[in-house]
């Protein structure tokens, strides 16, 4: 029989208390930075002189909101596939060539990191305007005749968001990619496969996770996308966050934007939800 | 000699696009970071 004052569990119950103390600076932390204010942002959705869910029948029943959501959900998931479209042959490039060929094919995929999201979307106005790179090049080699509209809509805001969250879909696929063992292609081919055939059933269901972690990352980043929408979509693609931004400095309006960032938060971790049925959430943020 | 298939030739193609195209705002911003500002 173990006695109350058994001296394991006196250690065990003194290393949790130390390991509590260790950890506490970190939760105070997050308390400070994330609860708070997100506890702040959630009751200032629903306390205006008193309980209202004003603000929540607002954006659930105007159209306006609708429109947006909608908007940006659609965006984010064309964004999502081109960017899987894009990124997966890079990924795939870069971990089937020599270490040296790899390292630098990664170089150029984490290179526009080093400009901030603003300058990248402001080079991306450069190119795609009436009097842009493209535009000007395309009438030189005189494939068009009247500048195409590349900018100031849906098509230059995709093209400009994929470039930025590009990294976000190759690098988790890389990494996953990383750890199927070549052997398993080589055994493939061994028992007469086609590479066409062992790609598909054997590399491609390995890299899943990894797909999967990049298409999550991805989707979740694009759904509060502020700059580029703004300067790229020319106030015709309004995106949720951009709805916030307007509610706050053009109508005051704290509980309606409150409001909207609770429901995109309640979306993102309805996202993360579902995901960790499939996939363990931290291999999603990059953890395994 | 080792002949490269049409799908390894493909996958090279649409790599070094998408390379282009990541580095595409890079290689536009250096350039015009050079041009002397408008006097005022």
């Amino acid at each position: 029989m173990i006695s109350a004052h058994d001296p394991s569990q006196k250690h065990q119950r003194r290393e949790h208390g130390l390991m509590l103390a260790l950890v506490s600076p970190a939760l105070l932390v997050i308390l400070l930075l994330i609860v708070l204010p997100v506890g702040w942002l959630a009751w200032q959705s629903i306390y205006h002189d008193g309980f209202t869910l004003e603000n929540y029948r607002r954006v659930f029943t105007e159209d306006i909101y609708w429109r947006s959501f909608a908007l940006t959900f659609e965006i984010s998931l064309a964004v999502t596939v081109i960017a899987l479209l894009l990124g997966y042959p890079v990924a795939y490039l870069a971990n089937s060539v020599p270490k040296g060929w790899s390292i630098l094919i990664l170089s150029l995929v984490v290179l526009p990191f080093w400009t901030s999201v603003l300058v990248r979307a402001y080079a991306w106005l450069a190119l795609l305007q009436r009097t842009g790179v493209i535009n000007q090049f395309l009438r030189y080699l005189e494939v068009i005749s009247e500048p195409l509209a590349l900018v100031h809509n849906t098509f230059g805001t995709v093209v400009a968001t994929v470039h930025i969250l590009l990294p976000f879909m190759v690098l988790p696929l890389y990494a996953t990619m990383q750890k199927i063992p070549g052997d398993l292609m080589q055994a493939g081919a061994s028992l007469g496969a086609s590479p066409s055939l062992t790609f598909f059933r054997v590399f491609l269901p390995l890299s899943l996770p990894g797909l999967l972690a990049g298409c999550t990352m991805v989707f979740v980043l694009c759904l509060g996308f502020y700059i580029t929408p703004e300067l790229l979509g020319g106030g015709r693609t309004v995106m949720v966050s951009m709805l916030v931004s307007r509610n706050v400095e053009l109508y005051n309006q704290f509980g309606a934007a409150s409001a909207v960032g609770v429901v995109l938060l309640l979306s993102v971790l309805a996202i993360f939800f579902a995901v960790s049925r499939f996939i363990s959430l931290d291999r999603v943020l990059g953890q395994k | 000699m080792t002949r490269s298939s049409p799908a390894r030739i493909a996958l090279y193609v649409v790599s070094a696009l998408v390379l282009v195209y990541l580095i595409l705002p890079v290689l536009i911003i250096a350039p015009i970071s050079f041009i002397p500002a408008r006097a005022s």
